[in-house]
């Protein structure tokens, strides 16, 4: 089972990077010239694209560059001709720690009330935590996370509205600077957690299994939490799965919003310069960041759900 | 009839009776409802307010600039003097132009994809599927991204990145749909008496298949509407000076300080248009998938 | 009173329903007897069975009581009935296979059981339960104890319920169409099992089934439900030779012809060949 889910996750990469590697080969315009701009000579165009290797055949690239990334080597920035994978490197532990925060953040406020709310169906904390929910859902990252610069940052100073402090100097300081921006990050995902919770929750506690530990004297408290969580958790696991791809594309959106010299920053900055190397560079690493997080879940899966096992213990 | 309005007791018990039940229906109409005056309104002020005064929305200094919310200027000036409330009404055109495009190209492109992959031999379904596993494997944003690299930014583009990346959503709701009503014996009956499959497909199949594609498609106008601000809030999207929610809300941030006003108003006008179409869809679903559920307590 | 269980005057509705679900139904029951509640689809039985053990949704309205040995059940708190269930008060479903989580094997579950209502550790409790597996007739029970319900076959699923619900003595049973889900060769060897551990025992129980050769199988009286009112009380001899009410005489009409004119048995009298075949079946007919 674990050996199959591994199998198709190969093509899945394989696909994907196919696509990105497109990307710089299906931009308008050639890359030799724009690197030379505008006075280049017809004899240097030729001489640069055959030093970026842009003459040989469009598989060999693709081979040469996928080889290239498997030892760790994304090439070299178009613009700066820095390493881009010094560039990755740099950038990467903030993206990482954005996200991070932002999913533990989620996690731990949307699980419980997701459970309450099921637990006190129609009462009026299921009512307002369904509709602070469906609030959290509707309104995007970026908007939560300018309210929230105008209230926590601008209005009462607890955070700094933008900049990013490494661990280095302070871990309050780090966390501070993390606060507001993963905060915002974590309310989307929060909400569908939240409702996705409750719902499968709802659906396991209605079961017969419920009622018949209820009948065997089991107490409601260690029904919830030991036993039907268990149940619901396949449900709940699949919707993070998908949802970490939202945080990992608003990690874009909030890194520029609050000035974090991420990934996500990074992104953008390739776009706007045409350096797409490093765009090629970012969108994989992203991808392939979230392909491995849907690998763990499915896996996961398997862990909770004892019917998708294979083996049989009989 | 037996005693109970036809319900064996053992149904009534998990579906914990009527009290749950009609609670849920009204419930769901007023969401539906909700969300429909929010959308409604959005589009009234975004075909209404440009007939007013076609300019406004980029008319340079026509006011002073950094107004709060008064008179003449119902939601306040931006920084440069363009009177806020035609601005918002613009961006509203433009989220819902291009919203209502990018569903469109999914529901089409989707739809068919999905009725093809249910009705055709497993190869063609796996390939279909596996082809579309590619899109997925990229976080909504990031693809695209990619799309507007390679083709520019502008609606159009805007419609087709945001559209391809809503197919496989599309597919896969239809696919199931139209499966499970394959599945029905009068499907196969009218299959028995040989009609052709096209037929078969568009008489039966896929009228059945519309309830929660409907839901699916509300929930992507939603998701249509956000994408498109967050890439123009990175300057991905819609080119300046058109303006865009997401691009009123970019500027906003470095006035922030001096004129909170001219954050709010961007921030709210967003929020009530993917709220109303997130209670449609929310709606949407109770009303056609009543889960009626309780605990035994 | 001598009576393990009195039930008096008890009606159910539920919100939004035409119709009481159960309208005024008394019975007693005294210590070691196994009553049947027997009555078609909607005549309310299942109802009953909820109500007795204090299971009933929380928009069922009820009137009356439902007392056991002493305690009101009907509307008591759950911290009043926690103490009772597992040890006094124990259940028998109808379809095992929902009644046990799929998310955990069927050995962790008896443990944990166990574990709940007596002071056992780990390895106790895991004895314990296998012996238990082994008395309900499962075979291999140690490696048994590591399978999941979807592993097992309807028949085995209800031998590991039945063991569930026998393992703490418990004084009163209520069994709602034990074997109705299980396949026909199976539902002989299961009803065998309850009976014997149920007379071996001394427990009491209140079977419900809408099938009168079960009745007359198992239980010494037998209460006939229609549209959740009692027709009928007696014993299962003259109920069934005798029966006063017209529709009594057109449920055993409608019986297949042999249980009808059978003789109760207290105890199930098969060859052991048809037991052994059975069990095959059950242990075999599945995975």
């Amino acid at each position: 089972m674990v050996l199959r889910r591994l199998a198709l996750t190969v093509p899945i990469l394989l696909g994907t990077s196919v696509v990105v590697f497109l990307i710089l080969r299906l931009v308008p315009g050639d890359p030799a010239a724009s690197i030379l701009g505008s006075n280049a000579t017809e004899q240097s165009i030729v001489k640069v694209r055959a030093a970026l290797g842009l003459d040989l055949p469009l598989w060999e690239q693709f081979g040469a560059w996928l080889g290239g990334v498997a030892r760790g080597d994304f090439g070299r920035d178009y613009i700066t001709n820095q390493e881009i994978t010094e560039q990755l490197e740099l950038r990467l532990p903030i993206t990482v720690a954005l996200a991070g925060v932002a999913f533990l953040l989620a996690l731990i406020a949307a699980i419980p009330l997701g459970v309450v709310a099921a637990v006190r169906e129609g009462g009026w904390v299921d009512r307002s935590v369904r509709a602070v929910a469906v609030l959290f859902i509707a309104v995007p990252d970026f908007v939560f996370g300018l309210l929230g610069i105008l209230l926590f940052a601008v209005g009462l100073s607890l955070v700094p509205s933008s900049g990013y402090t490494p661990i280095e100097e302070g871990y309050l300081e780090h966390l501070r600077s993390l606060a507001l921006p993963a905060a915002a990050l974590s309310l989307g995902l929060g909400g569908v957690l939240t409702r996705v919770t409750r719902s499968a929750m709802l659906d396991v506690l209605g079961s017969d299994y419920v009622r018949f530990a209820k009948a065997s004297g089991f107490s409601s408290s260690s029904i919830v939490f030991r036993y039907a969580l268990r149940n619901a958790s396949v449900p709940i696991i699949t919707v993070i799965g998908l949802q970490v791809g939202y945080i990992l594309g608003g990690t874009v959106v909030i890194e520029q919003l609050f000035g974090l010299p991420g990934l996500g920053q990074l992104i953008v900055e390739a776009m706007l310069a045409r350096n797409y190397p490093v765009l090629q560079a970012c969108i994989l690493v992203f991808v392939a960041a979230f392909i491995l997080v849907n690998l763990i879940t499915d896996l996961l899966y398997t862990v909770l759900n004892p019917r998708l096992r294979r083996t049989s213990t009989s | 009839m037996t005693a109970q309005d036809g319900a064996s007791p053992d149904q009534t018990l998990k579906t914990g009776g009527s009290r749950l039940r009609n609670r849920a229906t009204l419930s769901s109409r007023i969401e539906i409802v909700a969300g429909g005056f929010l959308v409604a309104g959005a589009v009234i002020v975004a075909i209404v307010v440009p007939m007013i005064d076609p300019a406004a929305s980029t008319a340079v200094g026509a006011a002073p600039a950094l107004l709060s919310p008064g008179f003449p200027n119902l939601l306040g000036t931006d920084q440069l003097g363009r009177d806020q409330l035609a601005r918002v009404a613009a961006g509203y055109g433009i989220s819902l132009t291009i919203a209502s495009g990018a569903v469109l190209i999914s529901l089409v492109i989707g739809g068919l994809l999905g009725l093809l992959a249910a009705t055709s031999k497993s190869s063609i379904d796996g390939l279909i599927m596996r082809t579309l596993d590619v899109v997925m494997a990229f976080p909504a944003l990031l693809f695209a991204i990619v799309v507007v690299a390679i083709f520019g930014s502008g609606s159009e583009v805007l419609m087709l990145a945001i559209g391809i990346v809503f197919v496989p959503v599309i597919t896969r709701v239809t696919r199931a749909a139209a499966l499970e009503t394959a599945r029905q014996s009068y499907v196969e009956a009218a299959t028995a008496r040989g009609a052709r499959r096209s037929r078969v497909i568009l008489r039966h199949i896929a009228p059945n298949s519309v309830g929660p594609v409907l839901v699916q498609a509300s929930i992507l106008f939603a998701v249509g509407i956000m994408l498109e601000a967050s890439l123009s809030f990175v300057g991905l999207g819609v080119p300046p000076p058109t303006p865009s929610l997401g691009l009123m809300l970019s500027t906003a941030r470095n006035f922030i300080v001096s004129d909170p006003w001219i954050a709010i108003v961007p921030a709210i006008a967003i929020l009530l248009l993917v709220l109303g179409f997130t209670l449609i869809g929310d709606g949407l679903q109770a009303w056609l998938d009543p889960k009626k559920r309780t605990t035994a307590r | 009173m001598n009576d393990l269980l009195a039930v008096q005057n008890l009606s159910v509705s539920y919100a939004g329903a035409l119709s009481p679900s159960i309208a005024d139904v008394s019975f007693n029951l005294e210590a070691g007897e196994i009553i049947g509640v027997v009555g078609e689809s909607g005549s309310g039985k299942t109802t009953l069975g909820l109500a007795l053990l204090g299971l009933l949704p929380w928009n069922a309205s009820f009137k009356g009581s439902v007392q056991f040995d002493g305690t009101e059940i009907l509307g008591a708190s759950e911290r009043q009935l926690r103490p009772l269930r597992g040890t006094q008060l124990s259940t028998i479903v109808q379809n095992p296979a929902t009644a046990l989580n799929p998310s955990f094997s069927i050995g962790s579950q008896i443990v944990a059981l166990l574990r709940r209502h007596l002071n056992l550790t780990k390895t106790e409790a895991r004895s314990l339960a296998i012996d238990w597996l082994d008395r309900v007739g499962i075979s291999e029970p140690k490696k048994r104890m590591n399978s999941y319900s979807h592993q097992l076959s309807g028949g085995m699923n209800q031998r590991v319920v039945i063991a569930m619900a026998l393992a703490l003595s418990p004084r009163l049973v209520i069994a709602d169409e034990p074997t109705s889900a299980l396949d026909v060769t199976v539902q002989a060897a299961v009803l065998g099992l309850i009976t014997e551990l149920i007379e071996g025992s001394g427990s009491s129980m209140v079977l419900v089934t809408h099938d009168l050769g079960v009745i007359a199988q198992m239980c010494s009286r037998v209460i006939v439900m229609k549209d959740g009112r009692v027709l009928e009380v007696g014993e299962v001899d003259q109920i069934f030779h005798a029966p006063r009410n017209p529709y009594t005489k057109h449920l055993l009409d409608s019986q297949p012809s042999h249980t009808s004119q059978s003789k109760p048995i207290s105890k199930s009298r098969h060859s052991e060949a048809d037991v052994a075949t059975s069990r095959l079946s059950e242990e075999y007919g599945h995975e």
